[in-house]
């Protein structure tokens, strides 16, 4: 009671500071697209000079203007100034569409890096945030055209493992991400291999990532959330891009359909032409992208959103062992043939999501924002894979088999109310129907189904309080998962400016998830997908994160941050898929309660200093898990651990024409079962009444050695063709611009990064298995319209 | 000058060939120990079979292999000789003690054990220290349901009598794609349903009915080739590794739609 009596008084104190006269609201777009901007700053000239900044719909509000003229300067980076004067009407209420032109200035190009990530909208408040805008993605060598290998490249987000595309926020579970897309939760946003994110980048506007800390807006994720939000399409004629290539083409047009509608589409298609040839693959993916905009006025506009993706992928290396031991026996011992005859390693993976999303906006008065969204969010997978080798009476016959549905409809809206200047208060409530199904065989048993339809209700506040130079957002989550009882959710998130551009933020936040993933890292060779399962019959899972922070602003585009992190994971769970069906019959039976804990510090620069610009951080981690069934509860090292990481993106702009970037990462390595015994494993075969023998290597610590860091350095460039061939292709299409692309990656090639060891009996060392073995080159042209 | 600078790079080169080989797969990079510790032990397979099926190596019904867990790095032979192996039956009416001493391919052996149905077995190993223990219940006789049978044109489907003492099912049969067989944890409420794809009018079926420590040493055997996995050695024996385990047969044949005892 004590706690809901701190929460109105905090609630209320907003409420209690004096009404003033004049109320500006308003939407700043992009003159020539139409695109509305997140994070525009919009200033005040006047006694008391004031100022606020869009927030992720484009909306501003400001409340408590004194004069009935005022001069007011709209700035966004990458975009002229615009200053204008506002007459305030009778009603003491003016809404106005501000229109950026894109700016000329050469040196606000140079930038890949948000000049003032600090002010952007809403965000202001948040501690553990980061933006990256495609401009920045398109810097990343590695990452030229993928959401989920840039990311990968900021502070606390760290790959699962080489070969998956998951991620690992700040020591979590890849299943503890929420990941939106334009709101929207989406399951599994990830095409197969190379790590690849479902979205198309030529239609992503914005990537933005809270990695802990976050408000009561979002909830259901204990660790991260994730949100990419997609163009809405241009206002000012037709604009597309096409890049053509041999394995991935992609394609994207924007246009006005009416003088009041906008529309987007951009699709993709991969088909693995390399995998096909070498290893008798049949792998490809493609994803759609498809949105429509309609302006009803200025302070009414609906979007309706569609987006498909399907990856299918299969592998088959029975003829690479073939080949193999048929080159042994060669020029070896022809008898060494055998056992790679009989030998095959296989999987078969299919995916898709399917998103539909229908979005309403409404500046309802100059300080009331309405935004209402229903969508259906529907993801399917089905993945098997299968390594059997037999040779005498050496029988190795292992394969998983999971199949997965996720069926989300959710229907959500929130207010945005700014009584006063100093005050924002946020509302919302949202609604989810869900169906999760879920199938395992392990090693051709079955292993366990589960299928349910929980409900999920949630209800939360929060109301951003400026007092001076301290910003305070307190706010609480509701959430109604079935039938159990309403959990309430605490969070407060604190700013205080100080002299010298110094800031202290700190955080503090309750977490809930009632949808947890089925980690299954340990049985499949490579876990490509969360196995989505809700915790309908015990308690969610459970986190509590405390974060402080410090940033300075050095000069005029440079920053400084540290963060510190605790997070105590209170409650969590593991699956222990590998229980017969004596011990647990049903998948329920077959989780794990565990408890622990993250904590680390984050150390960051990013800006620019004259033709340089990008970002360099330096992380120190620590993350533990401890369950009861994995070592009698004793507690181990996380999976995700990484205890040094020292990573970054730089981008040099030569001239106008031509940038050159670099990303690194040097990282210690993460801790693994490296297996230290031979068993063998018995099968009987009772026609025969014979044994065969499953040699497995074992190790009973789990996470009991730590592999080697792992360390790259890529290259690029980009150089706007003016010239020659490339030039003549874009004439050919009546392109506006081209560019030409090269990436020169793993420059480091000549160090191992191992990936996995595999044990030897009776040699005295592991075999290092490692990615990476030569450096590659790319070259490709991007065609803009 | 170049000319020398070139041989010596070249003989420096080749003569480090192996070390360069070495280094660029990664061999000198090796994992750091942070608590890895060997725990050493007895790795158990007993089998005690019965039923009216034959075997293809029925002269050797009941048996055991013991081999030692090592090291890695450790090459010395794994099964091991001169393993003390007691098992003691308890049948209705009929107690009795067997030392099993007899050995063929590291394979121990009791030619008087003679299994049946409901036997209770306990056993034990003693070698270097080393004491493991364990018990199985032989199953009973698995039996079709006769009025469970159903089939249509590609699948035929029956009930496996409920059995407290069987755990799991392999039923051996013939169709279109030759030999196969399913296996099938049982029903722990009730009969077990079976179905198998065939549409062969004749089928012979080969039902094998095992106790608990197969079933859980199947279904939860730590078996995976991912490399660098937690894999704790897995057992459904006390004071060491492995399982002993017995199993029950019977034969059918599947005639039309009705159904016959071999």
């Amino acid at each position: 009671m004590k706690k809901f009596i701190f929460i109105a008084i905090i609630f209320s104190f907003g409420f209690n500071l004096i009404a003033q006269r004049n109320t500006l609201s308003g939407i700043v777009y992009d003159s020539q697209s139409g695109e509305t901007l997140v994070g525009a700053t919009i200033q005040i000239q006047e006694k008391t000079p004031k100022g606020t900044a869009t927030n992720v719909n484009g909306f501003f509000s400001l409340a408590g203007i004194e004069t009935n003229t005022v001069t007011i300067i709209t700035s966004f980076i990458g975009y002229e100034n615009k200053t204008q004067t506002i007459q305030f009407p009778d009603n003491h209420k003016t809404f106005i569409e501000i229109r950026l032109k894109p700016s000329t200035v050469e040196i606000d190009q140079i930038n890949v890096v948000e000049a003032a990530p600090d002010i952007i909208g809403d965000r202001e408040i948040e501690t553990s945030q980061h933006r990256l805008t495609p401009k920045a993605m398109k810097s990343i060598p590695t990452a030229r055209n993928d959401v989920f290998k840039a990311i990968k490249f900021m502070p606390g987000i760290e790959a699962t493992e080489p070969l998956s595309p998951l991620v690992s926020v700040r020591g979590s579970d890849p299943g503890e991400n929420l990941i939106m897309l334009d709101g929207v939760t989406i399951y599994n946003p990830y095409h197969f291999m190379s790590s690849s994110g479902i979205f198309n980048m030529q239609t992503v506007k914005n990537v933005d990532m809270l990695v802990g800390g976050f408000g009561a807006e979002y909830g259901g994720r204990n660790s991260s959330v994730i949100h990419i939000s997609t163009k809405d399409g241009t206002e000012d004629g037709v604009h597309g891009e096409v890049i053509p290539s041999t394995v991935e083409s992609k394609v994207f047009v924007e246009f006005p359909v009416s003088k009041k509608t906008t529309m987007m589409v951009g699709a993709r298609f991969n088909y693995d032409v390399i995998g096909n040839f070498v290893l008798n693959s049949n792998s490809y993916f493609y994803d759609a992208n498809f949105s429509l905009t309609h302006r009803f006025n200025p302070k009414n506009r609906l979007t309706i959103k569609y987006f498909t993706s399907r990856d299918k992928t299969s592998m088959d290396f029975n003829t690479i062992y073939k080949l193999m031991g048929n080159t042994l026996a060669k020029y070896t011992d022809p008898e060494i043939a055998e056992p790679f005859q009989e030998m095959s390693f296989a999987w078969n993976n299919k995916w898709n999501n399917n998103i539909a999303t229908a979005i309403y906006k409404s500046v309802i008065t100059p300080k009331l924002f309405f935004r209402t969204q229903v969508y259906a969010s529907l993801h399917n997978a089905n993945n098997s894979s299968q390594f059997k080798m037999d040779f005498d009476d050496i029988i190795f016959n292992t394969s998983t088999a999971f199949k997965s549905k996720v069926q989300d409809w959710t229907a959500k809206a929130y207010l945005d109310y700014r009584p006063f200047y100093n005050n924002q208060l946020k509302v919302g409530a949202e609604y989810s129907l869900y169906l999760f199904s879920n199938e395992s065989i392990v090693n051709e048993v079955e292993n366990a189904s589960a299928s349910s339809e929980p409900k999920l209700l949630a209800f939360f506040a929060e109301d951003k309080i400026k007092l001076g130079s301290l910003i305070l957002r307190p706010g609480i989550r509701f959430t109604k998962f079935q039938d159990r009882k309403i959990k309430y959710e605490p969070r407060i998130n604190g700013v205080l400016n100080l002299p010298f551009n110094w800031k202290i933020k700190a955080a503090y936040g309750l977490y809930y998830q009632y949808i947890i993933s089925m980690n299954t890292q340990e049985l499949e060779f490579s876990q490509f997908l969360d196995y989505y399962y809700p915790l309908a019959k015990v308690e969610p899972s459970e986190s509590y994160h405390y974060i402080i922070g410090l940033e300075k602003k050095v000069g005029k585009n440079q920053f400084l941050s540290a963060d510190f992190y605790f997070k105590d994971i209170h409650r969590t769970y593991t699956f222990d898929l590998l229980q017969s069906k004596l011990e647990a019959f049903a998948l329920s039976d077959k989780i794990f309660a565990g408890s622990g804990e993250s904590y680390g510090m984050e150390l960051m620069w990013k800006g620019q200093h004259h033709k340089f610009s990008g970002w360099a951080s330096y992380t120190l981690a620590k993350s533990t898990r401890s369950f009861p069934n994995i070592m009698d509860g004793k507690e181990y090292l996380y999976d995700y651990n990484h205890t040094h990481t020292f990573k970054g993106v730089i981008n040099f702009q030569a001239t106008d024409k031509i940038s050159y970037s670099t990303d690194f990462m040097f990282q210690s390595g993460v801790p693994r079962s490296v297996e230290n015994a031979l068993q063998f494993y018995y099968m009987y075969d009772p026609i025969q009444g014979e044994v065969y023998y499953s040699p497995q290597y074992t190790i009973n610590q789990k996470n009991s050695s730590q592999m080697p860091w792992i360390m790259s350095i890529n290259l690029g460039l980009q150089k706007k063709v003016v010239r020659g061939f490339g030039k003549d292709i874009s004439n050919f299409f009546g392109a506006k611009e081209s560019y030409l692309v090269v990436n020169v990656r793993n420059l480091l090639f000549l160090r191992r990064n191992v990936m996995f060891y595999l044990p030897v009996q009776g040699f005295d060392k592991y075999i290092p298995f490692g990615d990476n073995y030569f450096p590659t080159a790319s070259i490709g042209y991007t065609i803009k319209f | 000058m170049k000319n020398y600078i070139m041989l010596l790079f070249i003989t420096v080169l080749f003569s480090r060939c192996d070390k360069l080989a070495e280094a660029y797969v990664g061999l000198p990079m090796q994992p750091k120990n942070i608590n890895a510790e060997f725990e050493p032990g007895l790795n158990v397979f007993g089998v005690l079979t019965t039923g009216t099926l034959p075997t293809l190596n029925d002269s050797l019904r009941n048996y055991f292999e013991i081999q030692e867990i090592k090291q890695l790095s450790d090459t010395s032979q794994q099964f091991i000789p001169d393993v003390f192996i007691q098992l003691d039956l308890h049948r209705t009416n009929f107690d009795t003690t067997y030392i099993v001493k007899d050995t063929v391919d590291f394979t121990y052996y009791n030619s008087k054990i003679k299994t049946n149905p409901g036997d209770l077995y306990l056993f034990q190993c003693n070698y270097n220290g080393f004491f493991v223990t364990s018990q199985t219940l032989v199953p009973n006789i698995p039996e079709i349901v006769s009025n469970s049978l159903t089939r249509d044109a590609s699948k035929i489907t029956f009930e496996i009598k409920e059995d407290a003492s069987a755990f799991l099912y392999d039923v051996y049969y013939t169709n279109e794609n030759g030999a196969t067989f399913q296996r099938q944890s049982s029903n722990i409420n009730g009969n077990t349903l079976i179905s198998i794809n065939s549409s062969h009018n004749n089928i012979s079926l080969a039902v094998f009915a095992y106790d608990k420590n197969y079933e859980q040493y199947v279904s939860t055997s730590n078996i995976f080739f991912k490399p660098n996995a937690y894999r704790p050695m897995y057992s459904t024996v006390e004071g060491g590794y492995g399982c002993v385990f017995s199993v029950c047969s019977e034969g059918y044949t599947i005639i039309g739609a009705s159904l016959e005892h071999n």
